[in-house]
């Protein structure tokens, strides 16, 4: 991990904005612009934050953006960067607080559509114009906001924000958290999930809300629509007629999901379907209603949506469902595109393989529900999270505390669960493996867009896991306390703590992520006959996905019948993203020659 | 068109009264248009927050209104749900 910046001083300015326009190769580190890759100065350039408005102390000094050791708020926005980003508090408060300090930075959740995540920096073009909106959520004592910046890129003219002036810098209205995921073409609108707090610490997401004059200097307009109190909203993705759909979830029990079509453009929703039947027993499942035993009440979160070859119109997602029994069996949704109708399956087979029950791994968390805050606000969250890892796909189950440490002394509570999904029966989850997260998990973030790199908050350290096909590796522990972590459009993982005057410090984060090396002949042998043989080796590196990286590769030729351009042992090349990387070699005698293949890091 | 206010109370677990909110379900050619019901300053505002051409049951399925009353009752009964 590399130290790139101590914040020395009050600074009303994320240390961190990466330029969002398309191709820049600009990072600005409070406020001064360095070059993306390198990271070296560019000298007298940078960004400009204040707006043109007449109150040119708008933006950061309304919603001191000074990170002090002792924070007690949320700060969203941190970090600036436009790959998926996570916010946490860095200190401890108990959950026995009525308070909102242990809420969760609900970023890893709010979109269950992997082409519309959640990022609080963000380039939005209607084609003509592009609009930069980043945005800063963030909530103290029983205030509740989310302030913006944004810029326009008019004609998509700019290739940077170099020198850019801000248009406008405000906050959506008091009590709101906003998270803009979608943009509706033909309105022209942000369409986003928000929430609004009820003065007694309960959630109150809306039916859906948009965010107008995105790529006008014209002020932005807010609208919602009405909202109420006791669930969680995720948006789902986008319906028919290019309108968003959000799902509620009941906070209270497990059963109740109400599905809502968006129109933005009215500001108006439709109830699509109310699922609120106490599911019959099928499958492994009890069914019925667990009430407040195991766990309480939990927010929950489902996984994102996906397709399957043979059913491309069908997409599909997994919400958290514990039985009455107390047995993780997650409903099976299948949503039709086509006429944005939705179906639930809670005949779920759930197998933990011979001799294991739930309770061998995994345990509700019991600890909480002290108090209203802990029960209704975001302080805890059962959420469950598909993937594919070669030809098969995935369900992660997580159970997060925000206030970190209640689970440290109960381990099952801190193991996060996976199962492999049935190829014909997806309502068929087989128990696959575990990992123990060596302290509460407070929060998540994901590093790679497959969900297949996932980096984990707990009070004292940020751990970073890797699925192999295996388990989920362990592949890097950082003794910080950060405040905040994610990725640029560079892939590389960027993460904040409080630094060591309490102004913040940014670190840039090296991920020893395994890879797979492939070198390959031609031919599987050769028949050598006194004359020099030369041919090819075909190398390829690839990724925890599989797809092609570029990494410096060192080959050593083990063996007498062969050598390297040069009559070298060793060569080193740097493969392609894009394409086989090619490396002549010699055979010159008869005999077996391994080649052995290895990363330089 | 027919018309049915109904009030939406939010309460706390010990039973104080959290918030009270006023809409008025319009009824029209079998579907329902479901308006907010602001007081500013004494003056009233009405917005529209919801167009519903059916109602959706428990179960997760949907059936078209019968008629008005129909529509007002199914509405009043999942205020606290939905709206």
């Amino acid at each position: 991990m590399a130290k790139i910046k101590t914040i020395r001083q009050a600074e009303n300015i994320s240390p961190l904005i990466e330029d969002a326009v398309p191709g820049s190769d600009l990072v600005y580190i409070v406020r001064e612009a360095y070059n993306k890759t390198t990271l070296s100065p560019l000298f007298d350039k940078g960004l400009i934050t204040n707006t043109t408005s007449t109150d040119l102390g708008e933006f950061g000094a309304s919603f001191g953006f000074q990170p002090a050791k002792d924070d007690s708020r949320l700060r969203g926005g941190r970090l600036q960067v436009t790959g998926e980003t996570t916010h946490v508090v860095s200190y401890l408060t108990p959950q026995g607080v009525q308070n909102w300090s242990n809420n969760m930075d609900l970023s890893p959740f709010v979109s269950m559509d992997p082409s519309n995540r959640f990022k609080c920096n963000r380039h939005w073009s209607n084609g003509t114009t592009g609009g930069i909106l980043n945005t800063f959520n963030w909530f103290e004592g029983n205030t509740w906001r989310t302030h913006f910046i944004r810029w326009l890129n008019p004609g998509l003219s700019r290739s940077d924000l170099l020198e850019a002036t801000a248009v406008q810098a405000s906050y959506f209205g008091d009590a709101h958290q906003v998270y803009p995921v979608y943009l509706n073409t033909s309105s022209e609108n942000l369409v986003a999930v928000t929430y609004r707090p009820a003065s007694n610490y309960v959630n109150q997401p809306t039916q859906g809300s948009r965010i107008s004059n995105i790529f006008t200097t014209s002020t932005l307009s807010y609208a919602e629509t009405t909202y109420t109190n006791g669930y969680s909203a995720q948006f789902v993705g986008v319906g028919t007629s290019g309108h968003g759909i959000i799902m509620w979830n009941a906070i209270g029990n497990d059963y109740t999901q109400i599905i809502y079509r968006y129109n933005d453009t009215a500001n108006t929703s439709t109830t699509l379907h109310t699922f609120n039947a106490n599911p019959a027993a099928g499958g492994t499942s009890a069914g019925g209603d667990r009430g407040g035993s195991f766990g309480s009440t939990q927010s929950k979160w489902a996984s994102s949506t996906f397709v399957t070859q043979a059913q491309p119109t069908i997409k599909k997602f997994y919400v958290p469902y514990l039985d009455s029994s107390g047995n993780y069996h997650p409903i099976y949704y299948t949503w039709d595109t086509s006429a944005d109708t939705f179906t639930r399956n809670t005949n779920i087979t759930v197998n933990w393989g011979v001799g294991n029950t739930q309770s061998t791994f995994w345990s509700p968390d019991t600890v909480g529900g002290s108090n209203q805050s802990v029960n209704y606000g975001w302080h805890r969250c059962w959420y469950n999270e598909t993937f594919e890892y070669g030809e098969s796909r995935y369900l992660v189950f997580m159970q997060l505390h925000g206030a970190g440490t209640y689970f440290d002394q109960q381990p099952k509570m801190r193991t996060f669960v996976t199962f492999i999904v049935n190829p014909t029966t997806p309502t068929t989850l087989t128990y696959h493996s575990s990992v123990e997260i060596p302290a509460t998990p407070k929060n998540i973030v994901w590093l790679n867009d497959a969900h297949t790199i996932l980096g984990v908050f707990t009070f004292s350290n940020f751990y970073v896991y890797s699925f192999n096909g295996t388990t989920w590796a362990l592949i890097g522990t950082w003794n910080n306390q950060f405040t905040a972590v994610g990725r640029d459009s560079l892939g590389r993982v960027w993460a904040h703590d409080s630094g060591q005057f309490g102004w913040g410090a940014l670190h840039l984060i090296t991920l020893n992520v395994p890879t797979t090396i492939s070198v390959t002949a031609p031919q599987l042998s050769y028949n050598y006959t006194g004359t020099d043989i030369s041919t090819n080796l075909t190398v390829n590196a690839y990724d925890q996905t599989g797809a092609r990286i570029a990494v410096d590769v060192k080959l050593v030729i083990d063996g007498g019948s062969m050598v390297f351009a040069g009559n070298n042992l060793t060569t080193t090349v740097t493969t392609s993203t894009s394409a086989s990387t090619s490396v002549p070699v010699t055979i010159t005698g008869g005999g077996l020659s391994n080649i052995i293949a290895s990363v330089v890091l | 068109m027919s018309m049915r206010q109904i009030t939406k109370t939010i309460n706390d677990e010990q039973g104080q009264l959290v918030s009270e909110t006023i809409y008025r379900a319009y009824f029209n050619e079998g579907s329902l248009t479901v308006k907010r019901i602001d007081n500013i300053d004494g003056v009233e505002e009405e917005h529209a927050v919801m167009d519903q051409p059916w109602k959706c049951l428990s179960d997760g399925t949907r059936q078209q209104f019968v008629d008005d009353e129909d529509a007002f009752d199914w509405l009043d009964s999942v205020k606290n749900a939905i709206l």
